[in-house]
């Protein structure tokens, strides 16, 4: 009898295991970075885990080096874990990887694109990388150039665009595959307050077409807005996650940059 | 293997060429204006042993043709460092592009310039009074002349996708553009000096020739500039041995590549 209750336990445990609600699911994962000599040697990610469920906007938060990135590069099939399993949209990063590849979308903390290429240019390159119709690339393209305000500019040389401005082809090309999961590395760093405010609205239009997105960010403002929850890092540790507004209220703080300060002793935007 | 994807990188590979000028220049030129410049100063020269039967210019200009793919390991290496040194390599990993069609776009795009740089430099050379006989020689039938320039053609590719190799191998061992251009010299230099420009009847260097790959291009594109007709064995020997130099240096670029792009 004892056995037979021991056996349904590690059913309930293996199904939640494969429990396919999760867009995104990581669990005690580690990342390990081996300098040349030992003093170097740095731990990246420290045994975090959590999940993401489907349609949900789910912010990483911290400092610089508190490990964000370097988890969207493991989600994103960038860079190997040292320990841990990870599953995006149910496939596993390890062996897996192509079919992941084929509904994600990155848009990286650099604003990496073509210098070379104009704006149009760019998007048709990473519209074809995912074999779109041409006509939906140049359909989409275009909405989205108009939605940003770089239509316009959509002719000119990349290399001839501001800073904000590449910043924002760089989001556009994400968003060309129309992906199910979006990774979203401090997109809106470099943007001015109009335009950060209008990527927003647009993100806004994601969660409601229930896309799942992960967002890094420094902006407390960006977190507080968009996400659904967050998951505040420090030293490649999860030290917080949940609800914005039920963070706020636990620590009985204002904001989320309350919380880390409460916890941590410092503030978020130290390093910045 | 999706074939779209393949030529969408050679298309914006290739833009990146002719939107750099300089780098247009000084890789697709170089070679051309170096056989124009030693075609006119030693078209008529055949050095101190006035027996020889070719003029130095002759005996040196397969060397120059097989330094335009040299070049390609310059390209190569400060293409894919510069890609990663900007972001753009990592934001190309995360899309659906699969290392086997990034490569065989590198190999494509980079093929196209050392083939229009032997057809220029070429074109110059018999321009300057140069008459290779398997391409000039009366008693080679048309089929034979055919194999002859196909075969020279065949030469080049196999020692550009061996450069294309030695270029991949250069971008991993370095982080930035401008230290994968400066290390690529390392691979381009004693294949330059040893395998190519070196004229061959020079005592001793035949012998470090043999350990460079440009070494078989050169002496096999020679070995037909002469007249040497396609079916010789020694022209297949060193035709075999570059292929095997080819495969091993693409095979060890390729696998630091791949070990690359997931560090």
């Amino acid at each position: 009898m004892i056995k037979s209750k021991e056996n349904e336990d590690s059913n309930i445990e293996m199904a939640k295991n494969i429990d396919n609600s999760y867009d995104i699911e990581v669990k005690d994962l580690k990342k390990h970075f081996k300098g040349k000599r030992k003093m170097s040697d740095v731990l990246a990610v420290d045994g975090i885990s959590f999940h993401v469920e489907k349609g949900e906007i789910f912010g990483l938060l911290g400092t610089n080096g508190a490990g964000k990135t370097t988890t969207i590069r493991i989600l994103t099939g960038t860079l190997l874990p040292t320990e841990g399993t990870v599953t995006v949209g149910g496939f596993d990063i390890k062996s897996e990887i192509q079919k992941i590849k084929e509904m994600i979308s990155v848009c990286p903390q650099e604003p990496a694109v073509y210098k070379f290429l104009s704006g149009i240019g760019n998007i048709k390159f990473f519209g074809n990388m995912y074999l779109l119709p041409k006509d939906q690339i140049l359909k989409r393209g275009e909405e989205l150039l108009k939605l940003l305000g770089l239509f316009e500019a959509r002719k000119r040389l990349a290399r001839g665009y501001s800073g904000g401005m590449v910043r924002q082809l760089s989001l556009i090309i994400a968003l060309i595959n129309e992906p199910d999961i979006l990774f979203l590395d401090e997109p809106t760093v470099g943007l001015d307050p109009r335009n950060r405010r209008k990527v927003w609205d647009f993100l806004k239009t994601q969660k409601v077409e229930n896309k799942t997105i992960i967002l890094t960010t420094h902006y407390i403002e960006e977190a507080e807005t968009l996400c659904n929850r967050v998951a505040i890092m420090d030293y490649g540790k999860i030290i917080a996650m949940g609800p914005p507004q039920k963070l706020i209220e636990e620590h009985k703080v204002k904001n989320l940059e309350e919380v880390f300060m409460k916890i941590t002793g410092r503030s978020i935007l130290e390093g910045i | 293997m999706k074939l779209r994807r393949v030529f969408t990188v050679v298309k914006m590979e290739m833009t990146r060429q002719i939107m750099d000028p300089l780098v247009l220049v000084f890789t697709m030129l170089l070679v051309p204006i170096l056989i124009l410049v030693f075609g006119l100063a030693m078209g008529n020269n055949y050095g101190w042993d006035e027996s020889n039967t070719y003029t130095i210019f002759e005996m040196m200009l397969p060397g120059f043709l097989a330094y335009a793919g040299l070049l390609t390991i310059y390209d190569v290496a400060a293409g894919v460092a510069g890609e990663r040194e900007t972001g753009i390599q990592k934001r190309i990993n995360t899309t659906p592009l699969t290392t086997a069609e990034y490569l065989f776009s590198q190999m494509i795009s980079y093929t196209i310039k050392p083939i229009i740089q032997l057809v220029l430099g070429l074109g110059i050379a018999v321009a300057v009074g140069y008459r290779p006989k398997i391409f000039f020689g009366t008693e080679y039938s048309i089929g034979l002349k055919f194999a002859g320039c196909i075969m020279v053609i065949l030469f080049m590719v196999i020692f550009t996708f061996c450069s294309v190799g030695f270029g991949l191998i250069t971008a991993t061992l370095v982080k930035t553009a401008s230290a994968a251009g400066g290390l690529a010299f390392i691979f381009i230099v004693p294949q330059q000096i040893f395998g190519s420009i070196i004229p061959p009847y020079i005592l001793g260097m035949n012998a470090i020739g043999w350990a460079m790959p440009s070494w078989y291009a050169a002496q096999g594109m020679g070995l037909l500039f002469a007249g040497t007709p396609f079916t010789y064995w020694e022209l297949w020997v060193r035709f075999g041995v570059l292929l095997a130099f080819s495969l091993v240096i693409y095979v060890i670029g390729i696998l630091l590549y791949e070990r690359k792009k997931r560090s």
